[in-house]
């Protein structure tokens, strides 16, 4: 099950809403973070976020379980562990 | 004595000194153009040693805030481009950043510079501060930047986990050739054990 951990600041929240609004995405907050678990890959689409490419390719900053597929300008997609 | 070791700090940066071997341009970079008081210049026969150090001058700019920027200039020496001029990302790594308190001395900043001929880079918006770049007539990478929030014991603490995945995942020498997602899941587990570990038992 990809998990994605997003730091719970300003610069992210974006992606954090976005992922609410995600089918099958369920997100949890504690200590600052936000804890996004899904049964599917996690797709962050960076149009939805609105966010600047500096700040967009720092988006796995707080962490993962999983293995990024696609890490674009356009997109970021986590899939399962390969192992 | 004890006493001033357990609450020895340091005091902000002094100075930080680069070589030149443009000293003209260098003045009337930084002591016109970006406004720096001159504070002192040393000039002396080498070091007084004899193993061919060379003679030098060794000039200083108030910096703001207490700090410096001194640059030395050896006389006689052949320039070292590779020292200075490095290309690409390791250029832009290793830089001096300054702060400006509001966007609009930012602007200002960027306009004044350019009126001098200096290139700058448009603002750029980074996580927590946005910045404008431009390069000393050294070669040297310059930036100015101002902080769009206070960083916050929550920062703090983010980074301490990420240098905590950083030294596992890296070391020194990255002997094991891993990449960042490695340091990525490294960093996941630490969050989950730090934020979520009651939700995980």
């Amino acid at each position: 099950m990809p998990t994605l951990y997003l730091l719970d600041v300003p610069e992210f929240r974006p992606a954090a809403a976005a992922l609410e609004r995600a089918p099958g995405c369920r997100l949890s907050r504690a200590k600052g973070y936000v804890r996004v678990e899904s049964d599917r890959d996690i797709v962050v689409e960076r149009k939805a976020t609105n966010m600047n490419e500096a700040v967009w390719f720092g988006l796995t900053t707080a962490g993962f379980d999983g293995e990024i597929a696609e890490f674009t300008s356009d997109r970021l997609r986590i899939g399962p562990s390969a192992g | 004595m004890s006493d001033l070791n357990s609450t020895l700090h340091l005091h902000g940066v002094h100075h930080t000194a680069f070589p030149t071997w443009k000293p003209k341009s260098t003045v009337e970079f930084y002591r016109d153009g970006l406004g720096l008081k001159l504070l002192h210049a040393i000039t002396a026969r080498g070091w007084g040693r004899k193993d061919g150090h060379p003679d030098f001058l060794h000039f200083f700019f108030d910096a703001g805030n207490g700090a410096a920027i001194a640059f030395f200039y050896y006389v006689g020496t052949e320039p070292r481009p590779d020292l200075i001029k490095i290309k690409g990302y390791l250029g832009v790594a290793r830089h001096t950043a300054w702060a400006a308190h509001s966007e609009a001395e930012l602007i200002a900043w960027q306009k004044r510079l350019e009126a001098t001929g200096c290139k700058v880079t448009p603002v750029v918006t980074h996580e927590t501060l946005e910045s404008i770049y431009f390069i000393d007539p050294n070669g040297y990478n310059l930036e100015i930047s101002r902080s769009l929030r206070p960083l916050t014991a929550q920062d703090n603490r983010d980074a301490e986990l990420t240098i905590e995945a950083m030294i596992a995942t890296f070391g020194d020498d990255n002997p094991d050739k891993r990449s960042i997602d490695d340091m990525w899941r490294a960093k996941g587990q630490l969050v989950a054990r730090h934020a979520f570990a009651a939700a995980a038992e």
